[in-house]
């Protein structure tokens, strides 16, 4: 079970494999669609999160991510 | 069957139908095989017609699939085929897009194709039940689960065919029900069961409606004819196919011209066998593709050029990881090609036994059903340099070596195919000799009839005999090489610029999101008489002004073009087509109109989705209750029951 910092921890390093940069602080509040990743790559960061996870996020759920505290709490819900 | 010269898909099914060793295999998220023999594709085709027949759909009644998943997709899209039906792909929701404009689209295709039934899957049922009520020929929405049959076949992963048995208990008994006459998987029934419907080759097969415009849609009728013969020059003449040693590997989608007739048709007129790998894990896990290729020996793939930069970003590190010698055609098409794009992806995967010769550019567009141009088999992949102002001030292609801002780089496409023809013409409809610059043309069998019920866009579409493909370009020593599209140039000063090349130097620059700029000219605001330059890039940078200059430094060196206006805004902002293609015209028109980033971002803010989403959702509720009550079951009791369940070729619609 992770915390929501260990999952914004995971998502940041996601980020970097990605894309290779380090992204300022980030909060729950965050818009995921404000970090300057393009469509192809935000899904990219959450397949790494995906695999970091062990974990895989269904589509329909994926549609409703915006915020990166969207992201934690599927993963709470989820790990559930 | 070779030898035809014409025919329809079902005889391409018919001709399989005996195959019993090879067909197709669909992974699934977790890459777990779902293996169906051309054999047991064709009589599953059988199976589905007579569901659709059940339903109510009769010859030339139009059938809409949202379907994300590949296998029932295929198999819905040939049961419909088989029974006369028209099959109308439709892309289905993205991740992290916006669903009020998904639905908006959704319903503007449903509507100019003149959809009877809609076929969507469990997931995406939900949010789609308020297209019954808006789009008037739109009767019910049909779940693909319930199409399914509880056939359980030994090559299949026993797994995933318990997990589906159990999904679709009920479905399954509705049609065992249904069909009650005859088994419905009976090997010794099919045939005999399927009333005949006569098919023949100038009946339209599907609707394919290109992406780019959304305001408009427009559908191209693809017709048996024209699909019998582009998959002919696919499959024999272009990559000279061989059932036994071949096999295709896709992770295109299939609402999309390459991914469906490159390797869902066409592959049937040869038999060769393909996998499958879903559009979504190729996106988040681009590493799939090539590690697919490895493990089920693949020869033949193709993918637009922006998958073979992703692909390279994620090669593995060890040159051991894969083999991909195997693999001896790399198609690469359906947007512009960057040669470096090309080189970096050589020089990623050579190590690991790739065939450099493999790379194969080529050219093509769903008005032409497919295929235009393929390059030569099993020779390098090349690039043209040419004189950048010869190019622009005399439309000529002139070869040249100098510094790189004086210089255009473009692939070589290679040629069209027996019985086809390519020609360039001038803006009066003069064909043009080598090298010289106008308008691509097509003309052969595999050019389609025109666009479904729009008369005015068909009839603009050719001219004489020609397609015009809308394409700039010029051809050189026999290959045709693409420079840019017509409506898109960049005229300043009557000398015309292909946007492409600027957008490409401006990528370069740190701190500007790769893909998302767009260049276009515009009126000036005073003096009517000129035309500016105008770049708009999106960048999250904070110091906007800095990047703004760099970039109007940069093409100036590069290109020695000076920008009247460069702009950087926020990520999410320039406006994109449903399928990620940036949008110049539309860019353009906001500029113009002064409201470029003023309605906000592509993507909305949290609240408003969940708000949006629920909306959505009640809206769908509450028209399937409607719809539900107001006795419109057009299906029957029992049938409307088990009933209750959805980047290639270039487009010619205004995508980039």
């Amino acid at each position: 079970m992770h915390t929501d910092d260990q999952i914004i921890e995971l998502f940041r390093a996601a980020v970097k494999e990605v894309d290779g940069k380090d992204l300022g602080a980030i909060t729950r509040e965050t818009e995921i669609s404000d970090l300057g990743l393009d469509s192809v790559m935000t899904m990219e960061v959450i397949g790494v999160l995906e695999e970091k996870l062990d974990m895989r996020f269904p589509d329909e759920d994926l549609a409703t991510l915006k915020r990166i505290g969207d992201l934690t709490t599927l993963v709470r819900k989820m790990a559930a | 069957m070779e030898a035809s010269k014409t025919g329809t898909l079902v005889d391409l099914l018919d001709g399989v139908q005996h195959i019993t060793d090879r067909g197709y295999t669909f992974l699934s998220d977790e890459l777990k095989p779902s293996e169906w023999s051309f054999a047991q594709i064709a009589e599953e085709s059988r199976r589905r017609a007579e569901k659709f027949r059940a339903l109510g759909l009769n010859k030339g009644d139009r059938l809409a699939l949202i379907i994300p998943d590949a296998e029932d997709f295929v198999l819905s899209f040939f049961g419909a085929v088989r029974a006369g039906i028209i099959p109308v792909p439709m892309y289905p929701p993205l991740a992290l897009a916006k669903l009020d404009g998904y639905i908006d689209n959704a319903a503007r295709i449903l509507a100019t194709g003149g959809a009877k039934l809609l076929v969507t899957t469990k997931k995406v049922e939900p949010i789609l039940w308020s297209l019954v009520s808006r789009v008037k020929t739109l009767e019910n929405i049909v779940l693909a689960e319930s199409l399914r049959s509880s056939r359980s076949t030994p090559a299949t992963s026993a797994r995933s065919r318990e997990t589906e048995a159990v999904r679709t208990a009920n479905g399954a008994n509705g049609t065992n029900g249904a069909n009650g006459t005859n088994g419905a998987n009976g090997a010794n029934g099919a045939e005999g069961t399927t009333t005949s419907v006569a098919i023949t080759p100038d009946d339209t097969c599907f609707l394919q409606f290109t992406s780019g415009s959304t305001a408009d849609p427009k559908g191209v009728v693809v017709t048996h004819a024209s699909l019998w013969a582009n998959a002919a020059a696919i499959m024999v003449d272009g990559l000279k196919t061989a059932s036994d040693h071949d096999r295709g590997v896709s992770w295109l989608p299939l609402y999309h011209d390459m991914g469906l007739i490159g390797f869902v048709i066409a592959p049937l007129r040869t038999a060769v066998p393909v996998v499958f790998i879903p559009t979504m894990a190729f996106v988040k896990r681009p590493s799939v593709w090539m590690k697919t290729i490895h493990d089920y020996r693949g020869t033949i793939t193709f993918a637009p050029n922006f998958a073979f930069g992703l692909a390279a970003k994620r090669a593995p590190k060890s040159a051991d990881a894969l083999d991909l010698s195997c693999l001896r055609v790399l198609g690469c098409g359906a947007e512009p090609i960057n040669r470096k794009t090309l080189d970096t992806f050589v020089s990623a995967f050579q190590p690991m036994g790739l065939n450099p010769n493999a790379i194969m550019p080529c050219y093509g567009m769903a008005e032409a059903t497919l295929a235009i141009t393929f390059d030569r088999l099993d020779e390098p992949y090349r690039s043209l340099r040419i004189d950048r102002n010869a190019y622009e001030e005399e439309h000529i292609a002139r070869p040249f070596d100098g510094e790189a801002s004086d210089v255009l780089d473009l692939v070589a496409c290679g040629r069209t195919f027996p019985d086809h023809e390519v020609a360039i013409l001038d803006e009066m409809g003069r064909e043009l000799g080598e090298g010289r610059v106008g308008e691509i043309v097509f003309a052969g069998p595999s050019v389609t009839q025109g666009y479904f019920e729009n008369a005015a866009a068909s009839e603009e579409m050719m001219h004489g005999r020609w397609l015009r493909t809308g394409d700039l370009g010029f051809i050189l020593d026999g290959d045709l090489y693409i420079s840019g599209r017509k409506k898109d140039l960049i005229i300043l000063n009557g000398r015309n610029y292909y946007p492409q090349s600027i957008e490409w130097e401006i990528e370069h620059i740190a701190g500007i999101r790769k893909g998302n700029v767009v260049a276009f000219s515009s009126r000036g605001d005073g003096d009517e008489s000129t035309e500016e330059l105008v770049v708009v890039a999106e960048s999250k940078a904070d110091d906007k002004e800095a990047l703004a200059q760099a970039i109007k430094k940069q093409v100036k060196d590069a290109c020695g073009l000076a920008i009247t206006h460069a702009i950087v805004v926020g990520p999410g902002v320039l406006p994109k087509t449903s399928s990620g293609k940036l949008q110049r015209r539309r860019t353009k028109l906001l500029y113009e109109a002064k409201q470029l980033g003023s309605q906000g971002n592509r993507s909305l803010g949290s609240a408003a989705t969940r708000v949006m989403l629920a909306r959505h959702v009640t809206a769908s509720a509450l028209a399937r209750l409607r719809h539900r009550i107001s006795g419109v079951l057009p299906f029957g009791g029992k049938g409307g029951a088990s009933a209750r369940n959805v980047f290639l070729a270039r487009r010619r619609a205004d995508s980039r």
